[in-house]
């Protein structure tokens, strides 16, 4: 018999939850250190009556998308000079290698020195955590287009910023969105690490909060919150995205 | 003077950090409204030879003029087509064949005006909205073959056009391609390494030796047409080409 997906994923989350409910019953851990999922709930339900989740997540949503634009936009900039131009690639590429081994929090010092405990900090950690990924993925992706798709513009008249626009962005464009879909990952961490640490706003002040206040539950309810929207996004905006385009060049 | 010239053109590439002579001394005139077919063993540089017409490479020796100045760069008198088309997968077949213009900057209702010519002139009329992986071979041609011509070329450069086609759809083109040049009186360059499709559409032959390569002889075919693949008339040129080909050892 075959179990559609779907069936298969509602049994498995329903059974996780009712076990997570049955462990918490049992009072192996006191409620503050293992909260039972109702318990999260009720925090979560508690945070949205006071609208605190919501302005929590509006925040880090500014803040990611601000810090992913910029990524996206300087890493599609640069990936192309790296691709196009041989001694951008030799000289900064290898900067750029370097650059992207450092994990988006250990930028955070520097920011705080840089910007202060504002926004502009954040955004910052948020982009160049991403910026990397991106320009590598757009490199690879450019270096890698058919070259007689860029000769075969060339001799029907495109160049300069006709070529990249017309032939550069769009040949390569199956290639970036996996660079962009990578950078929106990184940038995710780096919004929550950033507000750990900058402890300024957003769901990672949240999560730093309820370490401060003991709150478990309310901890557990803003991972689970994290956690959707990375997968919403990642499913939504850039599953289509590259869906669309794989269907119309016919990959797929 | 002819319309291209082609004298003492040699070009190098580096092969296993050697140089490679591919292109030893081809000299070569091509005059206006002719279909000149190149043809020679695989490897031998024909390829190299029309990048170097169009402009995409340039000659390590000697000159090549069209219209007696120097080629130096590509240019819409010269539109090469590609043996795999290098259409666009990101455009229509409308789109792609228009692309030359848009980025000319032709305004849009010009540019719908030159791109149905062609796309009627191709049989492409149907096909304005689809993408590039749903067409079939033959179809993918003829855009590209399309494309070329809304830039009003004066010379096609096409590289084994035809190769990857089945014989049926190979032979349509071969004659809707003939019908085109008696339309438009265009100068074709056409390089094949099949001597039924090498006789079929040159008015001369031009039959390269192996790499270093220079043209070892070239074969007057004349002026009939429309011709087809089964011209018992072509089956003489056809044998002469084998023979000079055999000669080389292929
Ligand atoms: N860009 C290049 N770099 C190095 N070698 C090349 C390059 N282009 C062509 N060659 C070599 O030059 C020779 C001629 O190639 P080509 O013109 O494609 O031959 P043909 O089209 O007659 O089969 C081949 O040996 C090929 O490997
Ligand atoms: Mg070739």
């Amino acid at each position: 018999m075959i179990i559609p997906v779907l069936v298969k994923k509602v049994v498995f989350y329903v059974a996780l939850i009712a076990g997570w409910q049955a462990l918490a019953m049992v009072d192996v851990w006191p409620e503050n250190i293992f909260p039972s999922p109702y318990d999260v709930v009720e925090d979560l339900a508690y945070m949205a009556s006071d609208g605190s989740v919501f302005h929590g997540i509006g925040t880090s949503l500014a803040r990611l998308i601000t810090g992913f634009v910029i990524a996206a936009a300087g890493g599609l900039v640069l990936g192309i000079f790296m691709a196009r131009i041989t001694i951008v690639d030799q000289t900064i590429g290898s900067l750029v290698l370097g650059l992207q081994s450092i994990p988006s929090v250990a930028w955070v010092p520097l920011a705080i020195l840089w910007f202060g405990l504002t926004d502009a900090g954040i955004v910052f950690v948020t982009a160049v955590g991403a910026v990397f990924a991106v320009t590598i993925n757009v490199s690879s992706g450019v270096k890698n287009i058919n070259p007689h798709y860029v000769e075969a513009a060339r001799n029907i008249g495109a160049r300069g910023g006709k070529m990249i626009t017309g032939v550069l962005i769009p040949a390569a464009f199956p290639y970036m969105i996996s660079g962009f879909k990578q950078g929106w990952a990184f940038a995710w961490r780096g919004v929550i690490g950033a507000e750990l640490l900058f402890s300024y706003l957003g769901l990672g002040f949240l999560l730093n909060a309820g370490r401060q206040l003991n709150d478990v539950s309310q901890i557990i309810g803003i991972m689970i919150i994290i956690m959707g929207i990375g997968i919403g996004i990642d499913g939504f905006v850039f599953k289509r995205l590259e869906d669309r385009v794989m269907a119309r060049w016919g990959l797929r | 003077m002819a319309m291209l010239e082609s004298r003492g053109v040699a070009k190098y590439f580096t092969h296993k950090n050697q140089p490679m002579r591919a292109l030893d001394n081809i000299d070569l005139d091509i005059r206006d409204g002719e279909i000149v077919s190149l043809i020679g063993p695989s490897g031998c540089g024909k390829s190299t030879f029309l990048r170097l017409v169009a402009g995409l490479e340039t000659p390590d020796e000697g000159q090549i003029t069209f219209d007696g100045e120097p080629v130096s760069g590509t240019g819409p008198e010269r539109i090469m087509i590609f043996q795999e088309g290098a259409l666009f997968p990101w455009l229509n077949v409308r789109d792609n064949v228009e692309f030359g213009l848009r980025v000319a900057g032709v305004p849009a209702e010009e540019r719908s005006k030159s791109s149905n010519k062609y796309l009627e002139m191709m049989h492409l009329a149907d096909f304005t909205d689809s993408y590039i992986h749903q067409l079939s071979t033959g179809m993918k041609q003829r855009v590209a073959i399309a494309r070329a011509l809304v830039m009003e070329p004066r010379m096609l450069l096409m590289d084994e056009p035809f190769s990857a086609l089945d014989i049926p759809t190979r032979d349509r083109l071969l004659g809707e391609v003939q019908d085109i040049w008696m339309k438009t009186g265009k100068t074709i360059l056409f390089v094949t390494h099949n001597a039924v499709e090498a006789s079929v559409m040159g008015t001369r032959i031009a039959v390269f030796s192996k790499r270093p390569s220079h043209i070892r002889k070239i074969i007057d075919v004349g002026n009939g047409r429309p011709r087809t693949s089964d011209d018992p008339d072509l089956v003489p040129i056809q044998n002469k080409i084998r023979s000079e080909l055999c000669r080389e050892g292929v």
